[in-house]
């Protein structure tokens, strides 16, 4: 009987912790759903980097550009100290909206440093080595603070190099950490200061930090009061005693049994996903065999990336 | 008819001893082998067809059936009544002291009020009255009071001046008609199964799920599963006294009632069949879920089956009935007076729900909080 309540007081322990994990999903799903109202914007100019008209005239050029291409051309920008580090600002934003061809230009402020993520056919088309032409064209606007001027290049050569077949990566399988993160980045980035330190975020989490629901002291009182209810139900339930007979108990040995069997294989099904990344120090992203530089969102979609301090 | 077994040597009152399992005499100590009583059995074997009460009794009893189950609502007809009437009417009287023994309809055996001698109305037990099997009482009243004070210390739940059980209103010793179901049950069985296989391959997880399609056919014999046939008894309560043992299921004979209180059933074995093929159904699903192993999942999209009753033996089963005094509440517990299982609801006590729940609670909330600890050292 001791050992029934303690089975069973286990079971119920492990059923909490699954509750624990749907309530952390739906929560994090909630979380998002607030910006995809919004869906024809392409720019949100958080730091107030355009003007009114400026602006307007980006939004159209997004969208024209966008369409002739084929993706959706968004500009990011934030002066918020509390954000996470750019590249997961924008695997954060993507993973608010439907599965899409996008490329994302973002220029966070307060750090002083500029991304670009590229997903879906973006992702193949602009490859980390576009991205660094790209920003190629862009610093001396950038530097000189002609925002406008530098965002309608990255518009533009966003949208000629989805038609450009030239050298385009199909591989989005960027496991090749660091040997390859040492040799291209000592090629690509030999002017000092230019140089984005991919490494310094390694250790920072994706997401600020929240409170986890599982160490959350309310849950975890109502949680213990929901398995001592039912614990001490099931105990009230069979203080009167309890069936304990099956059908074993009745069975025929000698005169039953199983008369026909068959187990037929049918078909075999195979799926995969990403192995979802964690927040450990072996560092998030990195590069392919190809030597292209990438990562995968939370929300597990494949990106191509680049950055660079201004 | 009214039997009433003398003790041939000193004349005193004889009863079934528990104990011996033989027919005994207070008095002088005389024990009589019931299995050789041969010339008490009834109804003697290859028996005339007689016009006799227990037919009338019979009709009796399903009208009472029809009546309670069908439409309680519906009049009498005078034919019923007559019958049963008739039936009330009987007045049995004590070979002993002579006085009135009181029954109903359904007594079997009793005791006589006065003077305490057990006696069996035979009349009662024969034709399609007579039971087939009995199995006697191996505990004795002494035990079972005993057994059921012990049962009351061992409550988590029950009030602390229950567990006295101090105020045991009256143990009645009671022969409870059941039928023993011989069934056969086949059952035939289309299931779609999967086995998954997870591997990891540089930064996928794959996911490999191999669909079977699965058959069953079983042909499974159940003996001896008993159903109780009493109107008054609760039937979830005489389920759960189960399992009985039947290596002590005996032929039925009379003597084996001296001294207790038996019945004869309200119900026959084919207004039970109902509820034995539900038990049995789900027994003949769980034989087949049995012998489907070795899968990730199983979605069954066809069961057949099919249940049949090849026999039913009416049997009398030994129940300890307890009556117990609570704060002005009868509690009513059964006990079976073969292996001594006890069930019933015995009252619960609010502040002894509340200590387990808070200590359940407690113990809960500080493994989860010792968890949180080690969880969180590691997280942070
Ligand atoms: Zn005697
Ligand atoms: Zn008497």
């Amino acid at each position: 009987m001791i050992n029934l309540i303690k089975s069973k007081s286990l079971l119920l322990i492990l059923f909490a912790f699954a509750l624990i994990n749907v309530v952390i999903i739906n929560s994090a799903s909630s979380n998002t759903s607030a910006s995809e109202t919004e869906n024809n914007q392409r720019i949100y100019d958080k730091a107030g980097l355009l003007s009114t008209s400026e602006y307007e005239d980006l939004e159209q050029l997004c969208i024209e550009y966008g369409e002739d291409a084929g993706i959706d051309i968004y500009i990011l920008t934030h002066n918020d100290s509390d954000s996470v580090y750019p590249e997961a600002y924008i695997e954060n934003f993507e993973d608010t909206l439907p599965v899409g061809d996008r490329v994302y230009f973002l220029y966070d402020k307060y750090r002083g440093e500029i991304f670009i993520e590229g997903y879906g056919l973006a992702e193949t088309y602009i490859h980390s080595k576009r991205i660094d032409l790209i920003f190629d064209q862009m610093m001396t606007d950038l530097r000189a603070k002609a925002f406008y001027d530098a965002f309608k290049t990255y518009i533009s050569l966003s949208a000629s190099y989805m038609k450009d077949d030239f050298e385009i990566n199909e591989d989005h399988d960027y496991s090749y950490s660091s040997e390859y993160q040492s040799e291209t980045e000592k090629s690509n980035y030999s002017n000092g200061s230019e140089s984005y330190d991919y490494d310094s975020y390694y250790d920072e989490p994706r997401t600020p930090k929240e409170e986890s629901i599982l160490t959350n002291l309310w849950f975890q009182i109502i949680a213990s009061l929901v398995i001592g209810a039912i614990v001490v139900g099931t105990m009230a339930y069979n203080s009167g005693g309890k069936m304990t007979v099956q059908g074993n108990n009745y069975i025929d040995p000698g005169h039953s049994g199983l008369i026909g069997r068959r187990d037929q294989y049918i078909r075999t099904r195979v799926t995969r996903v990403r192995k979802p990344t964690q927040n450990n120090n072996s560092g998030r992203g990195g590069f392919n065999a190809g030597g292209f530089r990438g990562g995968v969102s939370l929300g597990g979609r494949s990106h191509s990336s680049g950055g660079r301090k201004l | 008819m009214v039997v009433h077994y003398k003790c041939p040597n000193c004349g005193a009152d004889m009863a079934f001893d528990s104990e011996t399992g033989l027919l005994r005499c207070d008095s002088c100590g005389r024990t009589d082998n019931i299995e050789k009583m041969a010339g008490e059995k009834q109804p003697p074997s290859g028996g005339t067809v007689t016009y006799d009460m227990s037919e009338e009794d019979k009709r009796a009893a399903e009208a009472a059936f029809e009546k309670d189950y069908e439409d309680d609502k519906d009049e009498d007809t005078p034919a019923h009544h007559a019958t049963f009437t008739g039936n009330e009417a009987t007045e049995y009287h004590c070979k002993n002291c002579g006085a009135v023994l009181i029954t109903d309809t359904q007594t079997t055996a009793t005791t006589c009020n006065f003077c305490g001698a057990g006696v069996v109305l035979s009349d009662r037990l024969s034709g399609s009255l007579a039971p087939v099997k009995v199995i006697p009482f191996t505990i004795n009243k002494a035990q079972a009071q005993e057994a059921f004070i012990k049962w009351c210390k061992k409550g988590r739940l029950t009030p602390k001046d229950f567990m006295n059980a101090d105020r045991i209103k009256n143990i009645t010793g009671l022969y409870v008609p059941f039928w023993l179901y011989d069934l056969n049950g086949r059952g035939e069985a289309e299931a779609t199964c999967t086995r998954v296989h997870t591997y990891t391959r540089g930064d996928w997880i794959y996911t490999e799920t191999k669909y079977y399609y699965v058959y069953r056919k079983v042909d499974l014999n159940y003996l001896r599963i008993p159903c109780d046939a009493s109107k008054k008894m609760d039937d979830s309560m005489m389920d759960k006294l189960e399992p009985y043992h039947y290596d002590n299921l005996k032929d039925f004979n009379m003597p084996y009632l001296a001294g207790y209180i038996a019945e004869k059933y309200d119900y026959d074995d084919q207004k039970l069949l109902p509820r034995m093929k539900e038990r049995v159904n789900s027994y003949v699903e769980n034989y087949i879920r049995s012998t489907i192993s070795g899968y990730t999942t199983v979605s069954f999209h066809r069961k057949d089956i099919n249940i049949r009753q090849k026999r039913a033996d009416y049997t009398l089963l030994p129940v300890w009935m307890v009556c117990y005094d609570y704060k002005q509440a009868e509690h009513n517990f059964a006990m079976n007076g073969q292996t001594g299982k006890i069930v019933g609801k015995p009252p619960l006590s609010a502040k002894r729900i509340a200590a387990w729940f808070l200590g359940i609670s407690t113990g809960t909330f500080a493994i989860l909080r010792i968890l949180t600890m080690l969880l969180g050292g590691g997280l942070s």
